[in-house]
């Protein structure tokens, strides 16, 4: 029962606590009560449901990528520990993937319980009137599939940099979920990006998916209000986001069997 | 059980192993001395598979440690290797306890037996450089392991402390490889074979029980029972007459420094 150790140990990370949360309730304050000033104060309902949740979407999903960040830059410092676990104990590496997936849905569900809580006493505040999200059960299963792909996600290019690139350029590779998430939520946000972009890639799937979640409207092409582009299918949204996080896992395995041993002074800059 | 053959380990160009050939049977003890930087603590790690192999071959029960995989008979006191997560002792015992399919008693119970119950709350980070080395020790010895390899399993350890390890591991029925700079601790384990590894070159096999009598000399001597190439010049191993005799040395650096 790894995944119990792992999850002790991730929930007492402070740093993650105040990147993964505090840090996006700040954001949400700024869109709750800052630019929520500048929305017109007679738009129908649906709008501010659908501002709203744009904005929990998109801060659950940085919420969630800094949480993977967390997560996989720990396998840099285990990487002497996971080759001789590998070859000399019973880990295995699927087991080992398995388990840090499990803390990450716990860790995940528990981080994003505060966004969505700030996101609803915030936003209806703001508004002043009830913003709570339409279907919780949905909203959990987004949660599952986003934690694992984000965490499969950031680990492969964890993995890659270990086995391939070398430590050293770990401060890179460690913002390129962050900067996807950003670069796709707000492509989203304002853009007509091409319908297959958005069931193709992992990133709006899940943007579009928590929105839905949240508002229970259909999914818009783009999500800010006023640019009616057309709606996404949900169904191929979970498969889109499933499919990404069952492959990337896989080959997160691959790559985790065949870890190379790395000393840890390797990440130093200066 | 174990099997190195023609073994080339580097790091970039540099080569660190040279062609070492070792086998070991069941049972079999074996202690390697070397000054520090000759290549003893890369052995061990080529020998778990998690140093970069160049050539050769490291085969353990018959398997090319490359291909291993849950060969659970195997354990060292590496401390990098069970840094496996963020955690104290008591989890990494309970953890590493579940992972090498051992009760977890074992592991308390030697933690107890060194007088070590005050590390189990603490991390990794917060031991001393001894408590770390105990630690390591402990992980290695608890699964009574059918190879046990110890890296230089005395440094930093307190008297008390050493008395009591090298008591478990004179009692200690499996096959061991020891690599250590100290050669006054060897003493205690007379029956051992001993090698000598210098600048990634492996010597031997000599009894430890000869230790006392054996001698390093400069130069290639007539009765040399070995010759050392180094890059500080050419050593010969000799019996009973010599220029510095191992038996008045407490560790393998001053007998280099003497001799050269």
């Amino acid at each position: 029962m790894l995944f119990s150790y792992f999850t002790k140990s991730l929930l007492r990370i402070k740093a993650l606590w105040g990147w993964g949360v505090l840090f996006m309730v700040f954001y949400l304050v700024l869109g709750a009560l800052v630019f929520g000033n500048e929305l017109p104060k007679n738009l129908p309902v649906y709008a501010y449901v659908s501002y709203t949740s744009s904005w929990y979407a998109l801060i659950n999903l940085y919420t969630l990528s800094s949480l993977a960040i967390s997560i996989s830059n720990s396998i840099m410092f285990a990487t002497y520990s996971l080759s001789y676990c590998f070859r000399f104990t019973r880990l295995k590496p699927m087991s080992y993937l398995l388990n840090f997936v499990l803390s990450s849905i716990i860790v995940g569900l528990t981080m994003s319980s505060a966004i969505m809580i700030s996101t609803y006493g915030l936003f209806s505040y703001q508004f002043n009137m009830n913003l709570a999200p339409a279907n919780l059960l949905f909203i959990a299963g987004t949660l599952v599939l986003s934690s694992i792909f984000m965490f499969a996600f950031s680990t492969l290019l964890v993995l890659l940099l270990i086995n391939y690139l070398g430590l050293r350029n770990q401060s890179f590779i460690s913002f390129i979920p962050l900067l996807l998430g950003f670069g796709f939520g707000f492509g989203q946000l304002y853009l007509s990006l091409p319908t297959l972009l958005l069931y193709a890639s992992p990133f709006t799937a899940a943007i579009g998916l928590l929105y839905h979640g949240y508002s229970g409207l259909s999914v818009p092409v783009t999500l800010a209000i006023g640019l009616d582009n057309g709606s996404l299918d949900v169904n191929y949204l979970i498969i889109s986001l499933a499919s990404w996080a069952a492959i990337l896992l896989l080959i997160d395995s691959y790559f985790l069997s065949r870890i190379k041993p790395r000393m840890i002074e390797e990440m130093r800059q200066i | 059980m174990l099997e190195i053959k023609d073994l080339i380990v580097s790091y970039g160009r540099r080569s660190i192993l040279k062609n070492i050939r070792l086998e070991l049977e069941y049972g079999e003890k074996v202690a390697i001395i070397g000054p520090n930087g000759s290549g003893k603590s890369t052995l061990i790690k080529a020998v778990l598979g998690i140093a970069p192999i160049s050539g050769g071959y490291v085969k353990i029960f018959n398997f090319d440690v490359k291909n291993l995989k849950n060969e659970l008979r195997v354990s060292a006191n590496l401390p990098e290797l069970y840094r496996l997560f963020n955690a104290n002792i008591k989890d990494l015992f309970k953890v590493f306890s579940m992972l090498k399919e051992v009760d977890e008693a074992a592991y308390f119970n030697l933690c107890n037996y060194f007088d070590l119950d005050d590390i189990l709350d603490k991390r990794m980070h917060e031991l001393s450089a001894g408590q770390v080395k105990m630690f390591a020790n402990i992980m290695a010895l608890a699964p009574n392991p059918k190879l046990l390899l110890l890296d230089e399993p005395f440094e930093n350890v307190d008297q008390t402390k050493r008395i009591k390890l090298i008591r478990i591991l004179q009692n200690f029925k499996e096959s061991i490889i020891l690599v250590t700079h100290e050669l006054e601790i060897l003493r205690k384990f007379p029956e051992w074979n001993l090698y000598f590894v210098l600048e990634g070159q492996l010597y031997g096999p000599f009894k430890v029980s000869d230790m006392d009598d054996l001698y390093l000399s400069k130069g290639i001597k007539e009765n040399a029972l070995m010759t050392i190439q180094t890059s500080i010049g050419i050593f010969s191993i000799t019996k009973e007459i010599g220029e510095v005799a191992l038996k008045y040395a407490t560790n393998f650096n001053q007998v280099i420094e003497e001799v050269a």
